[in-house]
């Protein structure tokens, strides 16, 4: 076999190697076609990509709006607070960090139990939890963060930040009309899509009604961070390619026509006694006072999670301090609402204020017997008399002649049964009999019986404290139902008020003759001798008109049937005490309603009461009546 | 012929491309300047060993290929059992000063081994039979095996098709490759369907659909799948004309890992965009092509061979880094000719390159 020689293997060796050459050639040029490609074709898209890879876009919640009240009290604002958090990752290796959180645990004043409850949260932390923030210590004031933060520094992994604290700096005074707010729940964040997954949402109360003005925008700061999310200080060159930051939109202030006065005042009378007191201006609708007893710190529910035990003892309680009894409580109206059948009477001209029934103190009729609070009798009463003494058997005679569907028209008229439409959630309209309800609930067998306690406010009728004071502002002002109201204005960050007007709900179409009927008798119930409230009424201050209501929560017959101790029974069974009153006499101003419950008599137990918000708010605006009369 | 005392044509493009180097080294380890300045040694430590080996008489390395093969097994076993492991392989050896690739050191041992051997045997006029050249394949696949157990499927291949292509360079036998091309389409789906088990099968599929790195588990695949996805938004995001000099975000933030090492021209393709690239593939091409010009004045098949392999490595080289950092080849772990950082690579590269320019200017053969 012939071997080729070195010069021909040479030869043939760059013979071969010039189809080399143009591989080398080819394959460069596909490596940039390809290059080419991603550089050119896709290069805008990819910008953007590269971009989004290290724009951390870092949501900045809004500073939330205040709640003040028409004398210039904070019942809600927002305090700023820090909080110390570590990342895992830098702050310790996964298995030496004892020595590092006893080191923070001593600077930072843990205590044992918030100590190992970190450390267990350490050893939990795995992966991508290592790299993320991992709360410490929070609710610390600035004072305090002072103090630590030098200390602090030195440790590489730590991290300070601020955050708001919603506080209620009124505490359980005017607990009802802020109500509170929370974080937001899965099922918040789900319907507005605008809310932060640590955002938090007003709750109850006024934090609930007006979320949408209090809340604010949140804000966007960009960041540039690295492969490790670590953020990295901005250089200019690549803070041109970040969106510019947005800043967050501080919600709007709101002020109340709440009188802080008053309500505390209101706060101190009830103490733990279960009950309510409204105060309303008459002509405006604008609640000077609405106090809900017992009452709740809504301090208590604004951190990250509501304490469970908390939470359990107040929703446990059988005097419900969760609830806004003002708004939220229905009860019998009792005596109080004797004002209607009385006023339908007069309208619909059955009665004229001189006609009398006779009261021998108790009314027999074909299917029973129905007594007055009073088994004496009252003798002859006509309708002033009725009103002053309160006396059933005048009503009991009213209601047969006035039938059922002219009560109910009547009652209607007033709103009674629907809600007052005041700017807080969750207000219950009561119950007003119709002839629907009573068909269902009684199946046909509503009676004499039952019309008869239906006009001294008992048997179906149940009626919020609020729809009480509205019956009787609608007395005072002759006719003109008003729609209770909270909010005053609205101060816009920007400096800008909003206010919010008086809105009137209807003004009825009614003599002011019966009206004038109807003060007449209330204004004997508090100033004539052997009026219901004649000895508690308070005679320091002008005269005022109403009526007290005793109603009656269980009845007799099944008072007995309870197995109960004495003392409990007294407790949860003894009659609710109603006073509902405005004020003054001539020319009425507010209108107030209390309501005790289980308090006894509505003249003895919730007269004072009403008294007492008709004293403060007197001796308050008499230095600015007596300014106003100099002046003129 | 009168050669010249230095070649500028392959100078010049390698020096510009090792400035161009260790420009985007500078910008990716901006945050770690010591680095930087070790491969600035490492460069001048590779411009002594250019200048040496171009002087060189290189017969001194067919006498050597010998013993300098026997010397890179036992090393490669050596990595096996004593290896230094960084990212899941073991492929250095600690030797003091620096961890040393024993790999690099792999591909001029047996491309020397190759031109030796080849050299010592004449080729017959119809070519090399497979039998001729069994040795060499044997030794060849002693070095890719070793290399493969490191793992490091991307240096094995590379070392294979260096191999193949300075075979095929020298004459093969024309009937033995019609016979080997048959041989494989019968054998190949009957071992496929008979001969393999599944999770062998499940392997080569993944290695068909590359996605799969140097050990084929899924977390190393899904990490390569990060790594290059990283690389193509920074390439791609240089546009035309780049972000600037150490003014690339996915750099300078360290989005593309390894940025400094294998994923260099990342780094570059970023900061100097399309024009750069077009830039850096012309000096590879002038390089490259000077190269095997030079095959003209070699004066043996030593020599020949010496620069076909040359060529052949660093081509691969640059294809396969380019590819799998542009996304279109799985990433395997090969690094950029005189680009990427790392002492062992730059070193067996300058040696390759010097060959090239030592028989382009060297006198100390006759010419023929």
């Amino acid at each position: 076999m012939k071997l080729l020689d070195q010069h021909e293997e040479v030869k043939y060796i760059f013979k071969r190697a010039r189809i080399f050459v143009l591989a080398i050639f080819i394959s460069l040029v596909l490596i940039l076609i390809r290059v080419g490609y991603l550089q050119i074709s896709k290069g805008k898209e990819l910008l953007e990509k590269s971009r989004s890879n290290f724009t951390l876009p870092e949501k900045i919640l809004p500073l939330r709006g205040d709640i003040l009240s028409s004398d210039g009290k904070v019942l809600a604002s927002t305090v700023p607070q820090f909080k110390v958090s570590v990342i895992p990752v830098f702050f310790a290796k996964h298995d030496e960090y004892q020595e590092k959180v006893a080191r923070l645990a001593s600077i930072l004043n843990l205590s044992s139990e918030q100590e190992h409850r970190f450390i267990k949260k350490l050893r939990k932390c795995d992966y991508h939890c290592r790299y993320t923030t991992m709360e410490v210590k929070s609710e610390l004031s600035k004072d305090e963060m002072m103090k630590i933060s030098s200390d602090i520094s030195g440790t590489p992994g730590i991290i300070i930040s601020s955050y708001y604290k919603r506080v209620y700096p009124q505490g359980e005074s005017a607990a009802h009309i802020t109500g509170y707010i929370s974080k937001v729940s899965k099922e918040e964040m789900e319907e507005t899509p605008s809310y932060l997954s640590n955002d938090f949402t007003g709750k109850t109360g006024l934090e609930n009604q007006y979320e949408n003005i209090l809340h604010g925008q949140p804000g966007t700061i960009y960041h540039v961070i690295d492969n490790m999310g670590r953020k990295i200080e901005v250089s200019r060159d690549t803070s041109e390619y970040l969106p510019s930051n947005i800043k967050p939109l501080s919600g709007s202030s709101i002020a109340t026509t709440i009188d802080m006065e008053l309500q505390k005042e209101a706060e101190e009378i009830f103490r733990d006694r279960a009950g309510s007191v409204v105060v309303m201006e008459v002509k405006t609708g604008r609640i000077l006072a609405l106090y809900s007893s017992p009452s709740y710190d809504p301090n208590l529910f604004t951190g990250k999670i509501i304490p469970y035990n908390i939470w359990q003892e107040y929703s446990e309680s059988l005097l419900k301090p969760l609830i806004n009894k003002s708004i939220k409580s229905t009860y019998f109206p009792g005596s109080t609402y004797k004002v209607v059948p009385a006023m339908a009477g007069l309208y619909y001209n059955i009665i004229t204020p001189e006609k009398t029934y006779f009261c021998n103190g108790c009314l027999s009729f074909r299917k029973g017997k129905k007594c007055c609070w009073n088994r004496a009798g009252h003798g002859n009463v006509n309708l002033k008399h009725s009103l002053k003494e309160s006396c059933d058997i005048y009503y009991y005679y009213l209601s047969q002649e006035l039938g059922l569907q002219k009560l109910i028209d009547f009652s209607e008229l007033f709103n009674i049964g629907t809600k007052t439409g005041i700017d807080l959630p969750g207000e219950e309209p009561g119950i007003l009999p119709t002839r629907e309800w009573i068909e269902m609930n009684h199946k046909n067998d509503f009676n004499k019986g039952d019309l008869m306690n239906m006009s001294i406010g008992q048997g179906d009728l149940r009626i919020t404290p609020l729809q009480i004071a509205l019956i009787y502002s609608t007395i005072a002002s002759e006719g003109i139902i008003v729609k209770p109201h909270l909010v005053d204005k609205i101060l816009h960050p920007d400096g800008r008020e909003e206010k919010i007007p008086p809105e009137t709900v209807k003004v009825l179409d009614i003599d002011s003759s019966i009206f004038n009927e109807i003060k007449k008798g209330l204004w004997s119930v508090v100033n004539e001798p052997g009026g219901t409230a004649f000895k508690y009424a308070d005679r320091t201050i002008p005269q005022a008109a109403g009526k007290t209501g005793t109603s009656q929560v269980v009845s007799n017959y099944a008072r007995k049937q309870i197995d109960m101790t004495q003392d409990e029974l007294l407790a949860l069974t003894k009659d609710d005490a109603l006073f509902a009153a405005f004020f003054p006499y001539n020319n009425p101003e507010i209108v107030s309603v209390a309501i005790l419950e289980h308090g006894g008599h509505g003249g003895t137990e919730s007269a004072p009461i009403v008294y007492r918000m008709f004293k403060t708010y007197y001796n308050k605006h008499k230095s600015r009546k007596e300014d106003e009369k100099t002046e003129n | 012929m009168k050669k010249p005392k230095i070649d500028l044509f392959i100078i010049i493009p390698l020096m510009t491309v090792v400035f161009m180097g260790l420009l985007s080294l500078k910008s990716s380890l901006f945050y770690n300047p010591s680095k930087f300045f070790v491969q600035l040694v490492w460069v001048f430590l590779a411009f002594i060993v250019f200048v040496i080996i171009s002087r060189q008489d290189l017969r001194f390395w067919e006498r050597v290929s010998g013993p300098m093969f026997i010397a890179n097994i036992v090393l490669l076993i050596l990595v096996l059992i004593i290896g230094k492991k960084i990212g899941g392989s073991r492929r250095w050896l600690d030797i003091g000063f620096m961890n040393f690739q024993i790999s690099e050191l792999s591909k001029l041992s047996i491309i020397i081994l190759t031109a030796t051997r080849l050299n010592r045997k004449p080729t017959p006029s119809d070519g090399y039979t497979f039998l001729d050249l069994a040795p060499e394949a044997m030794a060849t696949l002693l070095t890719m095996f070793l290399i493969y157990k490191e793992p490091d499927l991307g240096t094995s291949l590379l070392i294979m098709m260096t191999v193949g292509i300075m075979m095929l360079s020298s004459k093969i036998n024309r009937k033995n490759i019609i016979a080997m091309i048959i041989s494989l389409i019968i054998i190949a789906p009957l071992a496929w369907n008979f001969g393999m088990r599944s999770y062998q099968k499940t392997r080569i599929k993944a290695i068909v659909n590359m996605m799969v790195a140097d050990d084929s588990s899924k977390e190393m695949s899904q990490t390569s799948q990060y790594h290059t996805k990283q690389s193509i938004i920074a390439i791609g995001s240089g546009g035309l004309k780049g972000k600037g000099y150490m003014k690339g975000t996915q750099n300078m933030l360290r989005f593309v890992p390894e940025h400094h090492t294998d994923f260099i021209f990342s780094v570059y393709a970023e900061e100097f965009g399309f024009y750069g690239s077009v830039f850096l593939m012309i000096l590879y091409f002038i390089i490259f092509a000077r190269s095997i010009m030079c095959i003209k004045k070699a004066e043996d098949k030593f020599s020949a061979l010496l620069i076909i392999g040359s060529v052949a490595l660093l081509w691969f080289q640059v294809v396969i880094n380019i590819g799998m950092v542009s996304g279109v080849m799985p990433v395997v772990g090969i690094p950029l000719p005189f680009f990427s950082y790392g002492g062992s690579s730059l070193l067996a590269n300058t040696i390759l390159i010097a060959f090239v320019h030592n028989i382009s200017t060297s006198s100390s053969y006759n010419k023929i």
